[in-house]
């Protein structure tokens, strides 16, 4: 089981940083970082859209403050257990 | 200015009212309340012995799943009377609280059932508010099975604004409106941030003016067209949306 993160650019507000998420090589999540016209959002991640597994949850209505957050939640709601050293 | 005024408005917009019907809307009394905002009316469940009419600020209608999720059946305004099925239903199917500070009288369900027996029309009209509450229903589905989300927020406002001009609540194109866009999500079942980003949208499209609690529609025409909005649903008969 692996998650992985690929670097794109989503078409908000201009171009705002984004990632594509994959669970074993299917995409099941898509994220932004959030444009400074988000006002106390900004820079804050957000789930915009999810997939399989992810559709079974309540998406989270927040935005999380940084990346390694999200990824929690997203490895969580997978299923994904943490090893016991991280 | 006697605290039945908004309603009297309110009814005298769906149909044509006689004076001694006018005189029996206007000596309803009731217990005045003031409410702070998140502060309920009554919730799920109970058994009321009073209708709420609301006098100042915004009410609203919600239920509550697992998780602390909320979903706003409806925004009430003054006018309003959000629980008025207790008439002939006992129990409250969802419960009702103050979105901001306001105002609400208590009116006895006794003594409306004793002014619908004093008047056909009054009784009439009553129904009539009822089923164009239901019609408000059917367009908040419509809202939230179909309408993108710049629709579902274009929608909304065109119907609050017209619904505030009947009970003679808004100045030009403006009105109060001091619902935070956490409790607009939770009706419209979008998230924080698409409702703040889709604000932004309508207003960059020149559309809409919002702050500090004032809404302004800057373009009637536009926000009616571009959101599906056709207000004939409001079933206002004195004052309808304007066409400009």
């Amino acid at each position: 089981v692996n998650l992985e993160l690929r670097h794109v650019i989503v078409a908000d507000d201009g171009g705002q940083e984004g990632r594509l998420a994959f669970l074993n090589g299917q995409l099941i999540a898509v994220l932004t970082k959030l444009s400074r016209a988000h006002d106390d959002l900004a820079g804050r991640w957000y789930v915009e859209a999810a997939f399989g597994e992810l559709t079974n949850f309540q998406l989270p209505q927040h935005a999380f403050d940084d990346l390694p957050a999200l990824c929690s939640w997203l490895e969580e709601s997978c299923g994904i257990a943490k090893s016991p050293s991280a | 200015v006697v605290p039945t005024t908004r309603l009297f408005n309110k009814l005298s917009s769906l149909t044509t009212l006689t004076d001694s019907d006018r005189a029996l809307l206007l000596a309803l009394r009731g217990t005045v309340i003031a409410l702070k905002a998140g502060e309920d009316v009554g919730v799920q469940g109970d058994r009321p012995q009073d209708a709420t009419l609301v006098l100042k600020g915004v009410l609203g209608r919600y239920k509550l799943l697992s998780n602390g999720r909320r979903q706003f059946l409806s925004f009430d305004i003054p006018g309003d009377m959000p629980d008025l099925q207790s008439l002939y239903l006992e129990t409250l199917d969802s419960s009702l609280g103050a979105l901001t500070d306001s105002e609400v009288m208590l009116i006895p369900l006794q003594e409306i059932h004793s002014i619908l027996g004093q008047s056909s029309e009054v009784n009439r009209v009553f129904a009539r508010v009822m089923l164009v509450e239901a019609a408000i229903f059917r367009e908040w589905m419509v809202n939230l099975g179909r309408r993108t989300a710049f629709e579902r927020i274009g929608h909304l406002l065109c119907e609050m604004m017209t619904r505030m001009r009947a009970v003679g609540l808004t100045n030009g194109d403006s009105c109060e409106l001091h619902i935070t866009q956490s409790q607009i999500a939770d009706a419209l079942g979008l998230s924080l941030v698409h409702i703040n980003r889709t604000l932004r949208e309508l207003r960059e499209a020149g559309l809409i003016g919002w702050s500090r609690g004032i809404l302004t529609v800057l373009n009637w025409h536009e926000l009616c067209e571009t959101s599906g909005f056709e207000g004939s649903y409001l079933r206002q008969v004195t004052q309808t949306a304007r066409d400009r």
